[in-house]
């Protein structure tokens, strides 16, 4: 969920509801959690120090809005390769497609 | 879009729910009202009637137990991690604390052995704070090994009441510090008469950091203990916090710290016990070697004085000066503490030992290291004698500065010995830590992959 919750705020400021609908949005509708948990993946991941918040303005509503801080942009970018390759790998398991036998 | 009272009601829920500090509360109900107003507006933009559209909404919300139960486990995970970072920082006065207070350290820096003499009954305090040090050690670490072994039990099973071994944490933390307290109480009763202010100061201050630190972290482990049975945490429990706050820390830093500290923890016990013990032995028979001469002796003066030899026969020859000389001396005293013959002086008298001892040698052979004056000690032998010239104690005593020297550069070489073996094992520790990778693969993806599958 946390490496989720990074790609989703990575591109730019999001207040609560539009990191779920962002979150749906780009799973396809295959993420569809409750959404009152996403608060505290939040609040973990702000008092981690990868995303930083603030209360702002917006179509005359005060939201919350989330930001990726540097820290965060660093961990999203290690944990992105990370699972990159492990999903990488994993495929190749599945579909057969590894690399041929050395032997 | 106007809140209802559905709406409203769900947040008051909420509200109670969520057991956290007032102002974090706040903010999560903020957060959720505004979630709940876009939730809402968007299912009526979907044609819900407005109060469909208000349910739909607190339903994708979440049900209060559910919600509340995610951010208790957040929240409590941060606590766990401040509560651990809190015990880190009061175990490390209250270490210091514990090693200013060790035999070494008085044996080093000379504090207990020579600031004497000692006004009546400080001894008796400092040897009783002592004791009391020992006995809440052997408790702190009885205490600290039952909630480890229940930790590991309970996380390999994956489940069982966790709480328990917390309660032994908080044991464990409450016998450390009443052993911190002991340290500490040596130190001042020891300093406080000494020569210098300035350890005085120091014993003072750590005294002072050791008992903030270990009974902030005695009351702030009671409190989430408290709060803990009262079902405030969710049903995973201590275990559970403890894990998802190590989860905080970074995985690479985790995984080096969780590779030295396997290594530095257990390394460093050994290596102390295994000092303690030759220090323990070492030490042991330098001092038991030196009554040796003085017992024989005054078993062979107890004997001539009962078959009838004269007190001043006994205690012949040339007279030992105990501030200058190495040699063993004799004295005896009548039954009323009366100094019948000696071959011991100090300062141009002869010196008499308290009275107790002499009251102790009338019951039984007494074997006490006595201090007639600062920086001159004397291992001592004590014994009662009776015969046809009357009855009375006997006392036989040898120079100390020989075997004091000797426990000295023992325990010197202990020293350096348990600290070269101390750097050796966290050199170990570190190199483990930040361990090198296999070759043909790059230092940072072995770390950061090493760090991953710690996680």
């Amino acid at each position: 969920l946390d490496l989720l919750l990074l790609a989703t705020v990575a591109p730019g400021r999001l207040h609560g509801y539009a990191v779920v609908e962002e979150l749906r949005r780009r799973s396809g509708g295959a993420f569809d959690l409750p959404e009152g948990t996403i608060y505290p993946a939040l609040h973990r991941l702000e008092s981690a120090g990868l995303l930083a918040s603030e209360w702002s303005l917006a179509g005359g509503r005060r939201r919350r809005t989330y930001r990726l801080t540097p820290r965060g942009d660093l961990a999203l970018a290690s944990h992105g390769e990370e699972w990159r390759r492990f999903a990488g790998a994993v495929t190749d398991v599945v579909e057969g497609s590894a690399c041929p036998n050395p032997a | 879009m106007p809140e209802s009272g559905v709406v409203s009601a769900y947040l008051d829920e909420l509200n109670r729910a969520l057991r956290l500090p007032r102002r974090y509360r706040s903010r999560v109900v903020a957060e959720a009202q505004e979630h709940l107003a876009d939730a809402a507006r968007q299912e009526l933009d979907h044609g819900s009637a407005p109060e469909q559209a208000e349910l739909r909404a607190l339903s994708r919300f979440g049900p209060v137990p559910v919600v509340s139960a995610a951010f208790h486990r957040q929240w409590a995970s941060r606590a766990v991690r401040t509560a651990l970072l809190a015990v880190l920082a009061s175990a490390a006065p209250a270490i210091v604390a514990q090693a200013l207070g060790s035999p070494l350290f008085w044996h080093v820096s000379g504090g207990l052995r020579v600031a004497g003499p000692w006004p009546v009954g400080v001894k008796d305090g400092a040897i009783l704070a002592a004791d009391l040090r020992s006995m809440a050690d052997v408790v702190a670490l009885v205490a600290m090994a039952t909630g480890l072994a229940g930790l590991v039990r309970t996380r390999r099973s994956g489940a069982g009441p966790a709480w328990r071994s917390g309660l032994a944490g908080l044991v464990a933390a409450a016998a450390l510090e009443v052993s911190a307290l002991c340290a500490g109480a040596e130190l001042a009763i020891a300093t406080g008469v000494g020569p210098s202010g300035i350890r005085l100061a120091i014993a003072a201050g750590l005294l002072g950091a050791t008992v903030i630190g270990a009974g902030g972290t005695v009351a702030w482990v009671g409190w989430r203990l408290w709060r803990a049975r009262s079902g405030w945490m969710p049903a995973g429990g201590l275990v559970d916090q403890v894990q998802s706050g190590w989860a905080g820390i970074s995985s690479r830093a985790r995984g080096a710290l969780r590779r030295g500290v396997l290594i530095a923890v257990p390394g460093a016990v050994l290596v102390t016990v295994a000092a303690g013990l030759v220090e323990f032995v070492g030490q042991g028979n330098l001092r038991s070697g030196a009554n040796n001469p003085q017992q024989a002796m005054a078993a062979a003066a107890a004997r001539q004085l009962a078959e009838g030899v004269a007190p001043a026969t006994v205690a012949a020859g040339a007279k030992v000066d105990l501030a200058r000389d190495l040699g063993v001396h004799i004295t005896v005293f009548d039954s009323a503490g009366r100094v019948l013959a000696s071959t011991a002086v100090l300062d141009g008298r002869t010196p008499a030992p308290p009275a107790g001892v002499l009251r102790t040698a009338g019951r039984r052979t007494d074997v006490v290291t006595w201090q007639p004056q600062p920086a001159v000690r004397v291992a001592a032998v004590a014994t009662a004698w009776s015969g046809p010239n009357g009855r009375g104690a006997l006392v036989v005593g040898r120079s100390l500065r020989i075997v004091e020297q000797r426990e000295s550069r023992l325990l010197r070489r202990i020293a350096w010995g348990w600290l070269s073996a101390l750097a050796v094992v966290a050199l170990i520790a570190l190199l483990s830590a930040w361990r090198r990778p296999p070759p043909g693969v790059r230092r940072r993806a072995w770390h950061r992959s090493a760090g991953v599958a710690a996680a």
